[in-house]
């Protein structure tokens, strides 16, 4: 087990805290604004701490809490017993309730959010990776796909993504 | 955010700052522990109640059978045949359900699989447990009802099963229907749904990998 000090708990307080951003993205992604999105949140925490005592520092601490969180998400999905989401983004963002104090930043988090959430499982995995800099190796080697097939994805998403979003503007 | 670079840039500048992250004190984290493992003992004691129990019911009361009408030999005979045809599938149910668990907890020593493969391991398990449920359900229910409506004609109804053929006919179909119902409801929320959830990636999976 890696370890920076001598409490346990402590030492993966301190992990987890440095990187909670990650399980916040993870969640967001999967299951934003969805009644399960805080017993997703506990789930993958309760993961990580389960898996902590495996973690070797082989590779970044970022790396291993995407694999687990990313795992822990998809698995989650197999208990909801509708399919997959596939409303359009223009209906959803008319739907936006406008509240007074929002900002056009919150607004267009949201709308990203909304436009991702129209991907696959996988897909959304892929596009969070991609967005938090990870290489096509890491990728790749997180999701359980080829290099190639990360990259062509990526092509489709992009398109995808930026199509979803130009219509909502 | 038109292009898809300007889309990533938006992300990097903003991602971190979208949600009030607060950070997990050590008193959250033990009471997500806490709910956790108190949740995973909950499903496994749902498990149990819902297999095993039965079972034990059903061995109760053939076993109480046999020895009350110990020398009745049709009795004696068809509570021995119940007891016989539970047996097996009692072990192969706590076998399938011990590797059901096991699923679910972490392998210290076993690297940690990536998305693809733990969405193939995940259904290979479940569609593992669910065929031999199946075809366990499949030849259990009607032998296990047959026996049922023999007992309890022999014991209940002048004449027994022999001198009622239509009723237990109509007695046996019931049954079977709902045990069918209940068995139909049961798979389709703990492993049809589920199944379809895993089917849909692995789907995806195959249909970009082409």
């Amino acid at each position: 087990m890696y370890m920076i000090n001598g409490d346990y708990k402590e030492d993966f307080l301190q992990h987890i805290n440095s990187n909670t951003g990650i399980i916040h993205r993870v969640c967001n992604i999967y299951f934003n604004g969805s009644p399960e999105r805080e017993d997703v949140f506990q789930e993958i925490l309760y993961q990580l701490w389960k898996s902590y005592p495996a973690f070797k520092g082989a590779s970044r601490f970022s790396t291993w809490m995407y694999r687990i969180a990313l795992n822990t998400a998809i698995t989650y999905i197999k208990k909801r017993n509708r399919t997959p989401h596939k409303e359009e983004l223009n209906e959803t963002y008319h739907q936006l309730p406008e509240s007074a104090g929002e900002d056009h930043q919150e607004i267009n988090m949201r709308l990203l959010y909304t436009a991702i959430d129209t991907l696959s499982p996988i897909d959304k995995a892929i596009v969070l990776l991609y967005l938090e800099d990870y290489s096509y190796e890491e990728i790749a080697l997180i999701t359980g796909l080829t290099k190639t097939n990360i990259s062509v994805r990526l092509v489709r998403i992009k398109r995808k993504l930026e199509q979803q979003l130009k219509n909502s503007i | 955010m038109e292009s898809f670079e300007n889309i990533k840039k938006y992300w990097e500048k903003n991602a971190g700052e979208e949600v009030g992250f607060i950070p997990v004190s050590r008193q959250s984290l033990e009471e997500v522990i806490r709910k956790k493992i108190s949740k995973e003992q909950k499903i496994v004691i749902e498990y149990f109640w819902a297999s095993f129990v039965f079972q034990v019911a059903t061995y109760a009361f053939l076993s109480h059978l046999f020895i009350k009408y110990w020398g009745n030999n049709f009795i004696m005979f068809w509570s021995v045949a119940g007891i016989i045809l539970y047996v097996p599938f009692t072990f192969m149910l706590l076998h399938k359900i011990k590797s059901m668990k096991m699923m679910t907890s972490v392998k210290l020593n076993s690297p940690l699989p990536d998305i693809v493969n733990n969405v193939k391991n995940q259904h290979r398990v479940l569609f593992s447990f669910f065929r031999f449920k199946r075809n366990f359900e499949l030849f259990l229910i009607p032998a296990s009802c047959f026996i049922f409506i023999l007992l309890v004609f022999k014991l209940y109804v002048p004449g027994g099963a022999e001198a009622n053929l239509a009723g237990c006919i109509v007695s046996y179909i019931i049954l079977v229907s709902i045990f069918c119902l209940a068995v139909y409801a049961e798979n389709k929320k703990r492993f049809k749904g589920p199944l379809r959830q895993l089917e849909l990636i692995l789907e995806d999976v195959e249909k970009n990998n082409g």
